[in-house]
């Protein structure tokens, strides 16, 4: 067997696309702070974090750094929520995919320190171990958005009147009157507003089959991602654009190499995980 | 069998397990949000040209308003008055309009382009989305003198 001493560069992109998430929604979390008027903690986790960041992003101090950064974006996401009762819902994907990529590069250390393993492979054999558990997160937030939704309404989250409902109070007093036209027939159009709906409750409760992998991976990420494509268009809520840019990271699956998998490569989308 | 593909599921489940037990601890939810379904009468708090379309939503506006009566108006004592307990509405988009009013005595309503107003959409019938507004105030972007 032979080990490239290199990590695949489809991983190393994936590695500095979770740290722009991260950042993202770091950014964001203090950033909300410091504009109401919480000054020294705001900035004291935006210097915090963005230092854990950087460490993330070096090979040697990843965990550590990783977890840092997760921390200081816990600090900003309860201390807001303590001082205001409210944080930004739309940037808990970032401290979540961090902690999956977390969690694998921690059970990969395990891993290797509990076995001596000479076939742990190389040293980013952990990143690919965190990488799917991090997709693994990522098709947790929505199974759980899609379950909430079950437990507190079932199927009446489908009835017509619901989706119109929402669409009217986020959407249509601020339209054009061309605009409005459309959104207009479809919250008038029940057919309509409880096909959406339906669409939204299966792909948000079947987000799990996405760690299937192969094409239904990428087919379900898309889903997701034209699902989050409609609700902008029809509510104007555009601040779920970390998930979306996850979303986009993580669609597709990449061979996984053989000196960590042990088999014969595979070509991409040609079989699951 | 590829090692990573239990942990993967593992990951999954300790974050679906973690979120339903500490539902609002970052970076654990169950988004909620709109879980329980929504309702007609939708209500907004608006602040509208003479055309009913609302004004400045996308930029960062401050309205400058006065009541019927010369002066500041009790949001919630006014909104209360329209039975607004059995609407639908949406907290976080109303409290966007409420913190960019600064109320201004001096203010002449009579004069004013713009109105504060409380808009009821009733739901769909026949085809058609009717709604009825209560003039709350009268105002004026910030910038506008």
């Amino acid at each position: 067997m032979t080990e490239s001493p290199n990590a695949p560069i489809w991983l190393a992109r994936r590695r500095v696309a979770l740290l722009v998430g991260a950042a993202f929604c770091t950014l964001v979390l203090c950033g909300d702070l410091i504009a109401r008027g919480a000054w020294g903690m705001g900035a004291s986790c935006l210097g915090i974090g963005g230092l854990g960041l950087w460490g993330f992003g070096t090979r040697r101090w990843a965990l550590l750094g990783g977890g840092i950064a997760l921390a200081a974006m816990v600090v900003a996401a309860e201390g807001a929520r303590q001082l205001y009762g409210y944080n930004s819902r739309f940037t808990y994907v970032g401290g979540a995919v961090l902690l999956g990529w977390l969690f694998g590069t921690g059970l990969h250390a395990i891993r290797v320190r509990m076995s001596a393993d000479v076939h742990a492979g190389p040293a980013w054999a952990g990143d690919v171990l965190a990488e799917r558990c991090a997709l693994g997160v990522l098709c947790a937030l929505y199974v759980n958005s899609g379950c909430s939704k079950w437990v507190v309404s079932g199927f009446l989250w489908v009835a017509p009147e619901n989706l119109a409902a929402l669409i009217t109070a986020h959407a249509l007093p601020g339209v054009e009157p061309g605009v409005m036209g459309t959104l207009e027939w479809v919250v008038v159009t029940p057919t309509m507003t409880s096909l959406l709906a339906g669409i939204t409750l299966l792909l948000e409760t079947g987000a799990f089959v996405m760690l299937l992998g192969g094409r239904l991976r990428a087919f379900w990420a898309f889903g997701l991602i034209a699902m989050h494509v409609g609700i902008g268009l029809l509510t104007g809520t555009i601040w779920y654009v970390a998930n979306l840019f996850f979303l986009l990271v993580f669609a597709f699956e990449e061979a996984a190499p053989p000196s960590i998998s042990g088999e014969t490569p595979v070509s991409l989308g040609d079989q699951p995980l | 069998m590829n090692s990573w593909k239990p942990a993967a599921w593992c990951a999954f489940a300790i974050y679906v397990g973690i979120s339903w037990i500490a539902p609002e601890f970052y970076p654990f939810s169950t988004f909620p949000m709109y879980a329980g379904g929504a309702h007609f009468p939708v209500d907004r708090l608006l602040v509208v040209d003479a055309r009913g379309m609302s004004v400045g939503r996308e930029k960062s506006v401050e309205y400058r308003c006065v009541s019927s009566s010369g002066g500041a108006l009790d949001l919630e004592t006014a909104l209360a008055a329209s039975s607004r307990d059995g609407a639908f509405h949406v907290p976080y988009l109303d409290a966007e309009v409420r913190e960019a009013i600064r109320w201004e005595s001096s203010l002449t309503a009579e004069d004013l382009p713009w109105a504060l107003v409380h808009r009821r959409f009733l739901g769909p019938s026949e085809g058609r989305l009717d709604h009825r507004d209560r003039v709350l105030a009268k105002c004026v972007g910030g910038g506008h003198d």
